[in-house]
C-alpha cells in the first residue's frame, strides 16, 4: 500500500461521510435533502465495509462476507429509496410542500 | 480453503435448503396473491385474498414446526442461518399475527348491503396482502438468520414492506405522513445498523453470529467492536420502540390503518425482538457489551436505564390517549419494556459474577420468558385490532374510544374477546398473558434485577387504568347512534369474527391451561440460545 | 509519511493539471481568433437539437418520468447480483462439478424468476404503459 488509501484513511473518510449524513438529517428541514443524507449515511457504512473486507483480503473466507454485505445494501437502499419517494409523492399530494416545516406537515418531527 | 482454487462441491448440504421453506412459502404467497389480484379485478370481493394468504400462513405455521423446532441451532446453509425452536416460537407469533390480521380485514372490499363490493375507501387489496406477507418472509428469517448479511436484509425486507404498509390508504394525509415519519426515522436507524455491523466486522473479521460468540477480540479492537455494537443496539432499539428512540411509534401507529397498525404492533416487535435476543448473545460472548462494572458488562446497566424509562414512559404515555390506535402504540412501548427486562437478565450472564451458574440459569429463564411473552402479546394485540378491523369499513373508521361504547350490548361477542386481549395485556390472572409476565419477571428477579421488576410491576398496576377504561366504556355506557359501537353483527364479516374466535380462545387456553407441546417448544428455543 | 502516501498520485494530479491547461487554453485561442457574427438563434443555449424550452427548469414535470426511472432503479441495481454470480460461474466454480454447477443455476434461475414475476406485475398493472 504505496498511496494515500492506508485502512485508517478509509475508516475516516467512512466516518466522515457517515457523520456528514447524520449531520444532514438532523439539521435540514427538507425531506429530499433528508433522503440524501440517509443515502450518504449509507454509503458511509458501505465505504467502512469495502475498506474492511480490503484490509482482511490477504485472509482467505473472511472478505467476501463484507463484500456480499455491500451488494446487499445498495440492492436495499435502492428499494428503500424507492418506497421512500413513493411515500413522499403520496404525502406531497396532501400538503403540497417538501418542507418539514409546513404548517400541515409539523408535527413531522417530535 | 484457498481463494484461488475453483470451487468444486457446495459448502453447504443441498438439504439444507429445507431450512429455507419457511422463508420462501410467505414469499411464494406473497407474490401469488399479487398475481391473483390481477385476474380478481378491479371490483371484486378480495375476501378469496385473505384466504389465500392464511392458507400461505398456515403451511409455513406447519413447515416452521416441523423443519426448524427439531433443529438444534446449529448453522447451515454456509453458517447463514440457524434453525433452532427459538425461531420456530417466534415464526409462530409472527403467523399469529398475519393470519388474524388479515382475515379480520378481509370484509373491507364489501359493500355496505353487503351484495356489492365498494372498494372506495377499502384497504383490503392485493397489495395489502401482497405486502403483509413479504414482510412476514422477512420477519421469519430474521428470527433464524446467523449471519449479519441475512440478518440486514431480513429487517430491511420487512421495513421496507411495513414503510409501505403506513402508507397503504394513500387517499388520507395522515396515513402519508404517518409513512413519511415512520420511513425517515427508520431508515436512519437502519443506517446506524448497517455501520454498526460493518464496525463489528472489523474488529472481529467475521458477520457470523456463532463464530462471533467465539471471537476473542484483540484489547485494542475492543473500542471499535463495542462501539459497533452499541450502534446496532441502537438500530434494533428503535425498530421495538424503546424510549429514547420511540418517537415515531405514536404517529406512525396513528397514521396507519388500524390493519397495519395491527400487523406492526406484533410483527415487527416480535422479529426485533428475537433478532435481538439472537445478536445480544453474539455481542455480550465476545465482549462487545462493555467492560465488566459491578459483576455485569456495562450494556446491561444501559440496557436498564433503557428498560426504566420505556417501562415508565409508555405507560405515562398510555393514560391520556383517547385515539385507540394512539393508545395502543404507548401500549406498545410499555410491553418493549416488560420484555427490556428479559433482555436485561439476559446480559447478566456474559459478566464476571460470583453465581455465572444462577446467572445463565436467569438468561435461560430470560430467552424461555421472551418467547412465552412474545406468544401471548402476539395473541392479546391481535385480538384487540382484529375487534376494531371488524367494526371498521370504508370511513366507519373508530378513531376514538367513544366509537366503542355500548359494544357490549350490540356485539358482545367482540366486546368479550375484546375485554379478555385488554386484559391480559394488562397481565391479569387467567390469561396467557400473566403467565408471560410471570416468567419474565421471574428471570429478572433470578438476575438480580429486584428494583427493575419492582418498577416494571408498579407501571403495569398502572396500566390497568387505561385497559380497563375500554372494557368500561364498552360495558357501562349506551351505544351512541353513527359510531361503530351501535352497529350490529353483520353476517358477511365471517372472516374477522373467525379471527376474534381464535384470538380470544387460545389466549384464555395458554393462560389457564398452556399445552405442554408449546411450553417444550418454548423451553428447547431458550436452550437453543443459553446453552 | 504524509508526502510518501501522495507519490502514487502525482500521475492523477500532472494529469489533471494538464487537462486543466489545455481546456483553458483552447477556450482562450477561440476566443482571441475566432471570428464573431452572432444572431439570435445562434445565441440560443443549445439542448440538443430540442426546442428551447423557455420557462423555468424547477417546474414539475409528469409524474410517469419518475415512475418510469424508479422501475429503471429497481430493475437494474438486480444486475449487481448478476455480474459476480457470472464471473463465479465462470472463473470460481470447477467445470466438473455438475452437481455444484446445477445448483448454483438454480438458485440464480430462482432469483430472475422472481424479477420476473415483479416485471409481469407492473406490466398487468400498467405501470409500463405512457397514458
Amino acid at each position: 500500500m504505496n498511496s494515500i488509501t492506508t485502512p485508517d484513511a478509509i475508516q475516516i473518510v467512512a466516518a466522515l461521510l457517515f457523520s456528514i449524513g447524520v449531520f444532514g438529517v438532523l439539521s435540514r428541514r427538507n425531506l429530499l435533502i433528508i433522503l440524501m443524507s440517509v443515502e450518504l449515511m449509507l454509503n458511509g457504512a458501505n465505504l467502512s465495509l469495502v475498506g474492511f473486507a480490503r484490509e482482511f483480503a490477504h485472509l482467505p473466507g473472511k472478505s467476501e462476507s463484507a463484500q456480499v454485505m455491500v451488494l446487499m445494501a445498495m440492492a436495499v437502499a435502492a428499494a428503500e429509496v424507492a418506497v421512500g419517494l413513493s411515500i413522499l409523492i403520496a404525502l406531497f399530494r396532501h400538503v403540497r410542500s417538501v418542507s418539514v416545516d409546513h404548517p400541515q406537515a409539523t408535527t413531522l418531527r417530535d | 480453503m484457498d481463494p484461488l482454487s475453483p470451487l468444486s462441491s457446495l459448502s453447504y448440504d443441498v438439504g439444507d435448503f429445507l431450512y429455507v421453506i419457511p422463508i420462501a412459502i410467505p414469499a411464494l404467497f406473497g407474490m401469488i396473491v399479487l398475481i391473483l389480484d390481477i385476474y380478481l379485478g378491479r371490483g371484486s370481493n378480495k375476501t378469496p385474498l385473505a384466504l389465500t394468504s392464511g392458507l400461505g400462513c398456515l403451511l409455513t405455521a406447519v413447515a416452521a414446526w416441523a423443519l426448524w423446532a427439531p433443529a438444534t441451532g446449529a448453522p447451515v446453509m454456509a453458517g447463514t442461518l440457524a434453525p433452532s425452536a427459538f425461531g420456530a416460537v417466534a415464526a409462530l407469533a409472527i403467523l399469529i399475527g398475519t393470519t388474524l390480521i388479515g382475515f379480520s380485514v378481509a370484509h373491507h372490499s364489501q359493500s355496505a348491503d353487503g351484495v356489492g363490493v365498494d372498494l372506495g375507501r377499502s384497504i383490503a387489496h392485493g397489495e395489502l396482502y401482497g405486502l403483509l406477507l413479504f414482510a412476514t418472509s422477512g420477519m421469519l428469517a430474521m428470527t433464524i438468520a446467523n449471519d449479519m448479511v441475512t440478518f440486514f436484509v431480513a429487517i430491511e425486507t420487512l421495513s421496507i414492506a411495513v414503510y409501505a404498509l403506513t402508507g397503504v390508504e394513500r387517499r388520507r394525509a395522515r396515513s402519508a405522513e404517518g409513512a413519511m415519519k415512520y420511513f425517515v426515522l427508520g431508515a436512519f436507524s437502519a443506517a446506524f445498523l448497517l455501520y454498526g455491523m460493518s464496525l463489528l466486522y472489523g474488529a472481529t473479521g467475521t458477520m457470523r453470529l456463532d463464530v462471533l460468540a467465539e471471537t476473542a477480540i484483540k484489547p485494542s479492537d475492543l473500542p471499535m467492536a463495542t462501539v459497533g455494537g452499541t450502534l446496532i443496539l441502537i438500530g434494533l432499539l428503535f425498530k421495538v420502540g424503546a424510549v429514547p428512540f420511540h418517537a415515531w411509534v405514536p404517529d406512525a401507529y396513528e397514521g396507519a390503518p388500524s390493519a397495519v397498525t395491527g400487523f406492526m404492533s406484533i410483527g415487527v416487535k416480535v422479529a426485533a425482538f428475537a433478532g435481538m435476543f439472537r445478536i445480544v448473545e453474539g455481542l455480550g460472548a465476545c465482549g462487545a457489551l462493555g467492560a465488566d462494572l459491578a459483576g455485569s458488562p456495562v450494556g446491561s446497566w444501559v440496557l436498564w436505564f433503557v428498560a426504566a424509562l420505556t417501562v415508565i414512559g409508555g405507560n405515562a404515555g398510555a393514560l391520556t390517549q383517547r385515539n385507540p390506535r394512539r393508545l395502543m402504540a404507548y401500549s406498545g412501548i410499555a410491553h418493549t419494556g416488560y420484555l427490556l427486562v428479559a433482555l436485561v437478565a439476559f446480559t447478566r450472564q456474559f459478566g464476571h459474577s460470583s453465581d455465572a451458574l444462577n446467572m445463565t440459569y436467569a438468561a435461560h429463564d430470560a430467552a424461555a420468558g421472551l418467547l412465552f411473552y412474545l406468544l401471548a402479546y402476539a395473541l392479546a394485540n391481535a385480538g384487540v385490532f382484529a375487534v376494531i378491523n371488524h367494526l371498521e369499513r370504508r370511513g366507519e373508521d373508530v378513531d376514538s374510544l367513544d366509537d366503542l361504547a355500548g359494544l357490549a350490548h350490540t356485539q358482545p361477542r367482540s366486546a368479550l374477546v375484546m375485554a379478555v386481549c385488554l386484559l391480559s395485556l394488562a397481565g391479569i390472572p387467567g390469561t396467557a398473558g400473566f403467565l408471560g409476565k410471570l416468567w419474565v419477571f421471574r428471570a429478572g428477579v433470578a438476575s438480580g434485577d429486584v428494583g427493575l421488576v419492582v418498577l416494571a410491576l408498579m407501571a403495569s398496576a398502572i396500566s390497568l387504568y387505561y385497559y380497563l377504561r375500554i372494557v368500561v366504556i364498552m360495558y357501562m355506557r349506551e351505544p351512541q347512534a353513527g359510531t361503530a359501537g351501535a352497529s350490529s353483527e353483520d353476517p358477511q364479516r365471517w372472516c374477522s369474527r373467525l379471527a376474534i374466535l381464535v384470538a380470544g380462545v387460545l389466549t384464555i387456553w395458554l393462560g389457564v391451561y398452556p399445552p405442554n407441546a408449546i411450553l417444550k417448544l418454548v423451553v428447547d428455543g431458550a436452550q437453543a440460545l443459553v446453552h | 509519511m504524509l508526502a510518501s502516501m501522495f507519490v502514487g498520485y502525482v500521475g492523477l494530479a500532472a494529469m489533471g493539471a494538464i487537462c486543466l491547461i489545455i481546456g483553458v487554453v483552447a477556450l482562450l485561442l477561440s476566443k482571441i481568433l475566432g471570428p464573431r457574427r452572432p444572431t439570435r438563434v445562434k445565441q440560443l443555449p443549445y439542448e440538443c437539437g430540442v426546442e428551447l424550452i423557455q420557462s423555468s427548469a424547477r417546474e414539475r414535470y409528469s409524474i410517469h418520468f419518475y415512475l418510469v426511472a424508479i422501475l429503471f432503479i429497481l430493475f437494474d441495481l438486480e444486475t449487481v447480483f448478476l455480474f459476480p454470480w457470472a464471473a463465479t460461474m465462470r472463473y470460481g466454480v470447477d467445470p466438473n462439478a455438475a452437481m455444484l454447477r446445477s445448483v448454483l443455476l438454480t438458485e440464480v434461475l430462482l432469483f430472475v424468476g422472481v424479477l420476473a414475476v415483479g416485471l409481469f406485475y407492473v406490466w398487468k398493472r400498467r405501470g409500463l404503459e405512457w397514458d
